[in-house]
């Protein structure tokens, strides 16, 4: 598990009293989904960044199955463990083919041959792209983009994958198609820990922490956070449109489930 | 008059072996006042139709025309505003104001018109050039740097404004403080967004189109856009999620009289199987 205890991190250089974390304690398990859910500038890309030491805290200890991220003789070893994926998938590609992106970890770390086409191959059919091998990066389209990051990311078998606002530059295809890769890896006993500002994002994850200027300021199950609907405009969060819609119905007398806020979920709860 | 696409094409590398048409005969009318909204997948051509649009790029086939002139660089100086896609792109400069007004200035405003148009220019995208103005650009977050790389674009005045996905990345209330800031602009410039997600501004828009790798798949008004969702699925693109409720029931034989992007009313008539 990665354990967050009162974590407090401030950026070098900003003004005094500014922290981008505060206090911050929380734990990801394996075989769990967590949401990080928060407006921008909340601090939550800030916690996905401290979750492998890219950086540090100030304050408190982020412990990665026990290892402290400040300790410098650990890095390797949690980077090892804590797999990440940023916004833009441009910014992770790096080589001229799909599967040659997906190798350039584990041929850094020096693996046998064997090894390395391996952990390709299953790290392609982990996202779906199986047959796109050869396919030049700049040819996919968003959706594709994204799942060859992850497919990059665990390439390198971490048990921790942490995700930064995966979706959120890409088409409401393209996030269909990342939000199913998530699931699947997430039943395949992977601990998932995405950032996020989309609600209906969060909520199919297993737990959803919000943070809000620096601070966690609510953690629970999906169907809690919904309870806390009236503070999501003070949150800087909005309820989607689809789960406005949801919401609508329950106060009409349809048992809408909590996780619904796509039209196929609202559908088929609606004519189950 | 009108900034007007008329069957414009244009092909990256044209004329050579590994020539790519990312623009393919398209037409394309922007009035003042109005507001266009522009749907695609990845790699449809929208980012391509923005900058023929915006005279970055020259149509190879076809016309483009501004207010009755071909199109030109000249022509679109000043008269046609570009927001790319990436605002952090577009801010260089030490400070907010130096940034905003480096666009009238290099229109031959004297350096004191140059600062007034840019205060006016943050002031309308809701960054106080007192508190902002003198502050690095890259001290701003993720919804201050859009509004403040639209304030650029602003400050020069265009009669139109193209938006290549204003609100991609950003939260709530980010995406409305952008939001709001467009649609006030149709009221003097004929305003066109290009965007991955029917969400965003179908219900705002006057006229839609949608593009489908390269060609236009479906152009209208927007009003009769959701009168017919399925025309989204058809261009590999998903209808808002409130109007594929009412798809998915239509197809479960559910009739309604008319569809509508309000989940209000959407749930009453979801509820009573229709009005």
């Amino acid at each position: 598990m990665i354990q967050f205890q009162e974590v407090s991190f401030s950026y070098p250089g900003s003004p005094a009293g500014v922290r981008a974390l505060v206090d911050v304690d929380l734990v990801i398990s394996s075989g769990q989904m967590l949401a990080v859910l928060g407006a921008n500038g909340s601090g939550k890309s800030t916690l996905a960044r401290l979750t492998n030491g890219l950086l540090v805290p100030d304050a408190g200890r982020v412990l990665v199955d026990g290892m402290d991220t400040s300790d410098d003789s650990l890095g390797l070893p949690i980077r090892e463990r804590v797999g990440m994926v940023f916004q833009h998938p441009d910014d992770q590609i790096v080589a001229p083919a799909v599967e040659d992106d997906v190798a350039f970890g584990p041929e850094n770390l020096g693996m046998p041959r064997a090894e390395i086409r391996l952990r390709v191959d299953s790290a392609i059919a982990d996202v779906g792209l199986t047959g796109l091998e050869r396919r030049e990066p700049h040819l996919l389209s968003g959706g594709q983009k994204q799942r060859l990051a992850i497919a990059g990311a665990l390439a390198m078998n971490p048990r921790y994958l942490v995700l930064d606002e995966p979706t959120s530059m890409i088409d409401s295809q393209g996030k269909r198609e990342v939000t199913e890769v998530l699931a699947r890896l997430r039943a395949s006993g992977h601990a998932v820990l995405l950032v996020t500002h989309d609600v209906a994002e969060a909520v199919r994850a297993d737990r959803v922490a919000v943070i809000d200027a620096g601070r966690i300021v609510f953690q629970g199950t999906p169907e809690e956070l919904l309870h806390r609907r009236t503070e999501f405009g003070a949150w800087g969060l909005e309820m989607p449109p689809g789960g406005v819609l949801a919401e609508r119905l329950r106060a009409l007398g349809r048992p809408i489930p909590v996780r619904a806020m796509d039209a196929e979920s609202i559908g088929s709860s609606l004519w189950a | 008059m009108g900034l007007i696409l008329d069957s414009a094409s244009y092909a990256y590398g044209a004329g050579r072996p590994f020539e790519v048409p990312a623009l393919v005969g398209v037409t394309l009318e922007v009035q003042r006042g109005s507001l266009t909204l522009v749907l695609g997948s990845t790699g449809s051509g929208k980012s391509t139709l923005l900058k023929v649009a915006a005279g970055l790029l020259q149509a190879q086939r076809g016309s483009v025309a501004i207010d009755g002139r071909p199109l030109t660089l000249d022509t679109a100086r000043g008269s046609v505003g570009l927001v790319f896609q990436d605002p952090e792109a577009q801010l260089f400069a030490d400070t907010l104001l130096d940034d905003v007004a480096f666009g009238p200035k290099n229109l031959g405003l004297t350096p004191e018109e140059a600062q007034t148009s840019a205060r006016d220019a943050l002031s309308e995208v809701g960054l106080d050039p007192v508190a902002y103005g003198a502050r690095s650009p890259f001290s701003l977050s993720g919804g201050e740097a859009r509004r403040a790389a639209i304030a650029g674009v602003l400050s020069m005045a265009p009669s139109y404004l193209l938006a290549d996905e204003p609100t991609a990345g950003l939260d709530a209330t980010g995406r409305a403080a952008v939001k709001r800031l467009l649609l006030a602009q149709r009221e003097r410039a004929g305003v066109v967004v290009v965007s991955h997600a029917a969400e965003e501004f179908l219900g705002e828009a006057d006229y839609l189109m949608i593009l489908d790798a390269g060609e236009v798949g479906w152009a209208g008004p927007a009003a009769a856009a959701i009168q017919s969702p399925e025309i989204f699925s058809a261009h590999g693109l998903r209808a808002p999620e409130v109007l594929e409720v009412q798809r998915i029931a239509a197809d479960a034989g559910h009739r309604f009289s008319r569809y509508t992007l309000d989940p209000d009313e959407a749930a009453r008539m979801l509820v009573g199987g229709g009005v």
